[in-house]
């Protein structure tokens, strides 16, 4: 009985993740087509990419992992959150006043580009054609998680020692908010560990606390995408006047 | 007067551009396109003969680059001083050696209306103490008057506590504000005068577009 609560109540939690997701996503995609300066603009789009990835991710997951889907969702995820990450650092490196590149970033990128899609390929290649043969599979994902591992790890610390050097305070929100959403995805994968050798309802309570770091990092998500440029709300009752014409336009607050 | 170069922004002031001899500020958070407004200020002063200087932290082909994203030809090209590839060469820790090369670009054009578009007010508030930067920026904006210029100076927002750019705006003949705003579901960029030298206090929001063809500027309607 109890456990079927849980389960009933995994359903909501996940759905709530997902519209957070999308509003994020929407987000993102408003404010990039409004920003002039092009390496704004494109770290507003990478930033709608991943949350898309993200979704498909999730998505992903419920599929079986012979699936060519699901691998591939793993592929891309890798790709988009390192080119995102990528134009997060090319932001930090624009507002830092003497525009140095952390830790070497500006040489390395296009030969990190091109050595993480090639591992990846091979990679996920072997370990999706080769999942009968033990040592081939190992081989493949290890190929796979530490090349990704490897250099998003790189990547991310090259955009903290950049996000440190920046005076922009938007920019260091949102490689917080960042932060935090990561650490929510972590706990995601993994909070319900410790529940697992426990009896069926203490494993679904388990599973329920896991899936609520979902909206969670979703929200952590939408927040960062909300730093990518202040945003204000326009004052109420404003008259809007040219001064050549004379004319006046009435928000529709007005009477 | 003397034109902001974006016909439409003229019209809506409804005094053909800034005032003589005036200091204007734009302040904006990163990427809105502050720039846009400063290049075609300059593309409007090279167009009419004037003397244009564009002191900038970036280098001269970074700011070219951007030149051409919004739509503003590479024919006429303003003289520089910039963190690379210009003969004088910007060192943001050398605060003296700014003011003074582009004083003296200024004096060297004495004859001649000159426009200096800068970005280099944001980076000098956050490296040297407020106080300083007071006396600095009023001493400058002060010499400029002197002769037939026009300063149009760029800040972001996102880099100084309110109360740094509030002191510094009242430094400023004119100040526009740039911001992204939401309404409801969508996000629309918007700019407010909240002063202009030789204008009644102009309300309310205007909203822009900088593209490929050009910059725009309309009332906002909501």
């Amino acid at each position: 009985m109890l456990s079927d609560i849980l389960n009933a109540a995994g359903g909501p939690v996940e759905v709530a993740g997902v519209v957070i997701f999308l509003f994020a996503t929407y987000r993102a995609l408003t404010i990039g087509r409004v920003l002039v300066r092009g390496v704004y603009r494109d770290r507003a789009f990478w930033t709608a990419g991943t949350l898309i990835a993200l979704i498909l991710l999730t998505a992903a997951g419920s599929l079986p992992p012979s699936n060519p889907l699901s691998p591939l969702s793993f592929v891309l995820i890798f790709v988009v959150l390192f080119a995102f990450v990528d134009s997060s650092i090319r932001v930090v490196q624009e507002t830092d006043f003497f525009h140095r590149t952390p830790l070497g970033w500006q040489r390395v990128r296009k030969p990190f580009y091109v050595v993480l899609v090639a591992f990846l390929a091979v990679g996920g290649s072997l370990a999706l054609l080769e999942s009968a043969n033990n040592v081939l599979y190992i081989v493949g994902v290890l190929l796979w998680f530490g090349a990704g591992g490897t250099f998003l790890t790189y990547s991310a610390a090259a955009m903290v020692v950049g996000a440190r050097r920046t005076p922009d305070r938007t920019m260091r929100r949102f490689v917080r908010m960042l932060g935090f959403a990561i650490i929510c995805m972590v706990l995601f994968f993994t909070v319900w560990i410790p529940f697992a050798p426990f009896s069926l309802t203490v494993q679904d309570f388990g599973s329920l606390i896991s899936e609520l770091f979902i909206p969670a990092a979703a929200y952590f998500l939408y927040l960062a995408v909300m730093s990518l440029s202040p945003v204000g709300r326009v004052e109420k009752d404003v008259v809007s006047t040219s001064r050549a014409s004379g004319s006046a336009v009435v928000s529709p607050d007005r009477p | 007067m003397v034109s902001t170069g974006v016909p439409s922004l003229d019209n809506l002031l409804g005094t053909d551009g800034y005032s003589d001899r005036s200091a204007i500020l734009v302040v904006g958070p990163q990427g809105i396109g502050k720039e846009a407004l400063g290049y075609w200020f300059v593309r409007s002063g090279l167009i009419q003969g004037d003397y244009c200087l564009y002191a900038t932290h970036r280098p001269v082909s970074d700011v070219l680059r951007d030149m051409k994203g919004v739509g503003i030809p590479g024919d006429r090209i303003p003289d520089w001083i910039a963190s690379s590839g210009s003969p004088t060469r910007l060192d943001l820790r050398d605060s003296t050696a700014i003011s003074f090369n582009i004083k003296d670009a200024a004096h060297r054009n004495k004859g001649r209306r000159v426009r200096i578009a800068t970005d280099v007010l944001s980076p000098l508030l956050v490296l040297n103490p407020l106080e300083s930067m007071y006396g600095y920026w009023s001493q400058l904006l002060s010499d400029l008057k002197q002769q037939d210029s026009v300063l149009f100076a760029l800040a972001e927002d996102g880099m100084h506590p309110p109360n740094v750019l509030t002191t510094m705006e009242q430094l400023f003949d004119g100040v526009i504000e740039m911001r992204l705003y939401e309404e409801g579901l969508s996000i629309t960029p918007l700019f407010r005068v909240r002063k202009m030298l030789g204008l009644p206090p102009l309300h309310g929001y205007f909203r822009f577009s900088v593209s490929s063809t050009g910059m725009e500027v309309t009332a906002h309607v909501k």
